[in-house]
């Protein structure tokens, strides 16, 4: 039987990290959601945990998992929404979280950019780049090789600075 | 050496992104369910619902269960375990409905947002109840003035915020381009609870023309609801109802699949609902669906060859596969879609562009089984629009 008890604690620790981590993958109403699922699906696997891996990366693995699933139901929600459109040109709605109506304007940027780029960029750029995991968690938590996580944090930056119009990188002669 | 050293600074306002914590109770009750889903359930027994969901592909509860509100499907096979009671069901034979609309004006705008939203109790696997509901929203807003006063400006922007979330739309205005004084957006959501009631106030700003007006939308008498109803774009929660219905007669533990959802008919020139199952439905269960959809939209019953299972796990496969790389790179195109085509019963992939030798390159590497491609479509990801 798994240990409730360990996954409280796990829960205290952790849950930040893994809150982190959803926010900017995903978006923050949908953090929320799967929060939850995040712990019980840890709490199901958790006779498998081996310890390998930390407990932090093995939670964030889990929630970059059921985030490729909300992904995936997502393409659909999309397409569904686009039904709705009417007239479904001119005008493009975003959801905007309060949250970051907070924040500045190039951290705003900087957000909405990683949320346009592609899953594995995402993924890298938030574990490695915004919550500081050392390239051999993120390559734990990703289940990637270390020099997968070092070729692709440094193409997700090079995609982000492209999105971020070329705000931070200026070529100068 | 230029480069790398911007690179660095990129990294530094990565590391100083702000990491906002979950509201402390949130967190709790976070943590309240999870204790309480763990210590309640048996991992030995597995209930019907469990196996329900492995059956859809292995997704987290929540996540299969969306996927079931959203695509309105219905696969309700493996019913070998009769015993259980309560599980995979909805525990409120009826969903409950959320219906709102609220209004408010400013000296140079009015605005009104329509809200839908239905919302079943269902028992999770580990019996606890778990709220899952869906909306959509409409919102319009109208210049109170001519048409004419908004003719020499270059864009408009409106925010709006309900509660915890909230949109904005802005639109860049060309010459002569501007026809209507009305500006409307929609979408919708779903997961949890219905996070809205009477009391809410959604706030909207419009930027306009160097102007700037705010004001409030509150609460307004029911009566001009039908109205509403009547609009275009809830079409979908339509699929939701007529899903619901299926459900109630179909019962748990039937072995008939069914999904609604909406193809898009080219002769027609517009959305079709496609009511798929694995078997003809009953003529009776057809005329109700006929008057639930009321002549809204047109309704196209079809017997699938595939269930929803098999297009699922196929959509799982092909997009794990998509994820890791984007592997037509160096064809010069790329896969922007995976999704169920229902009328087709295939897994739609929308390339861009698409070529038909394109296509014979993605069936190259996929096969042509289940697979349906079709040229990517244009608003696969809301994106901000440029302000100029």
């Amino acid at each position: 039987m798994a240990d409730t008890k360990q996954l409280s604690e796990w829960f205290h620790k952790y849950s930040d990290d893994v809150y982190h981590f959803l926010i900017y993958r995903i978006g923050f109403r949908e953090a929320e959601d799967l929060m939850q699922e995040v712990f019980i699906r840890a709490w199901k696997g958790m006779d498998s945990y081996n310890g390998d891996a930390s407990p932090k990366t093995w939670l964030l693995s889990i929630a970059r998992n059921l985030a490729l699933d909300e992904y995936r139901s997502n393409k659909k929600r999309i397409w569904q929404k686009m039904i709705s459109f009417e007239p479904k040109h001119d005008i493009r709605s975003e959801e905007t979280p309060e949250e970051i109506l907070q924040w500045n304007e190039r951290k705003r940027q900087i957000y909405h950019g990683i949320r346009k780029l592609k899953g594995n960029y995402r993924d890298v750029m938030i574990l490695k780049g915004i919550q500081e995991l050392s390239v051999k968690e993120t390559a734990s938590a990703l289940n990637w090789s270390e020099n997968k996580v070092r070729l692709t944090y440094f193409r997700a930056k090079d995609a982000l600075k492209r999105e971020l119009g070329g705000g931070i990188y200026r070529e100068e002669a | 050496m230029k480069k790398h050293d911007h690179l660095d600074e990129l990294d530094k306002e990565l590391k100083s992104m702000p990491k906002p914590p979950l509201e402390e109770h949130k967190k709790y009750k976070v943590h309240e369910t999870i204790m309480s889903a763990t210590s309640s359930a048996n991992k030995e027994e597995r209930s019907f619902s469990q196996k329900y969901i492995h059956g859809l592909g292995g997704f987290a509860a929540v996540a299969a269960l969306l996927l079931f509100v959203y695509g309105a499907t219905m696969f309700l096979g493996e019913s070998d375990h009769r015993g259980d009671e309560g599980t995979g069901l909805p525990i409120e034979e009826e969903a409950t409905v959320y219906e709102f609309l609220f209004e408010g004006e400013s000296e140079h705008w009015y605005g009104e947002y329509y809200y839908y939203g239905e919302e079943t109790v269902w028992r999770n696997e580990a019996g606890v109840p778990q709220h899952l509901g869906n909306h959509s929203y409409q919102i319009v807003v109208t210049y109170k003035g001519e048409l004419v006063d908004l003719e020499s400006i270059d864009f408009i922007e409106i925010n709006w915020s309900q509660d915890a979330s909230g949109g904005s739309m802005t639109r860049s205005i060309s010459d002569g381009e501007l026809r209507k004084k009305e500006f409307a957006s929609s979408g919708g959501g779903s997961g949890g609870r219905n996070n809205i009631n009477k009391d809410q106030v959604i706030e909207v700003t419009v930027k306009w023309a160097g102007l700037e007006e705010s004001f409030e939308l509150v609460v307004s008498n029911s009566d001009q609801l039908d109205q509403w109803e009547n609009r275009g774009p809830a079409m979908f929660q339509l699929t939701m109802m007529v899903q619901n219905y299926l459900l109630r007669k179909l019962g748990p533990e039937t072995d008939i699949y069914s999904n609604t959802d909406y193809d898009w008919d080219e002769e027609l020139g517009r959305w079709v609902m496609v009511v798929a199952m694995t078997e003809a439905i009953h003529e009776d269960w057809k005329e109700d669906i006929l008057e639930i959809v009321d002549g809204k939209v047109p309704v196209e019953f079809i017997i699938s060859r595939y269930t929803n299972e098999e297009l699922s796990k196929k959509q799982e496969e092909l997009a794990e596969q998509m994820m890791d790389e984007n592997m037509f790179e160096s064809y010069g195109f790329e896969v922007q879609d995976i999704f169920i085509n229902q009328r087709e019963n295939k897994v739609q992939l929308g390339i861009k562009p698409y070529t038909e030798e394109n296509a014979q390159i993605v069936h190259h590497y996929f096969g042509e089984e289940m697979i349906h491609i079709t040229e990517a479509m244009e608003f696969e990801e809301p994106v901000e629009d440029s302000i100029p």
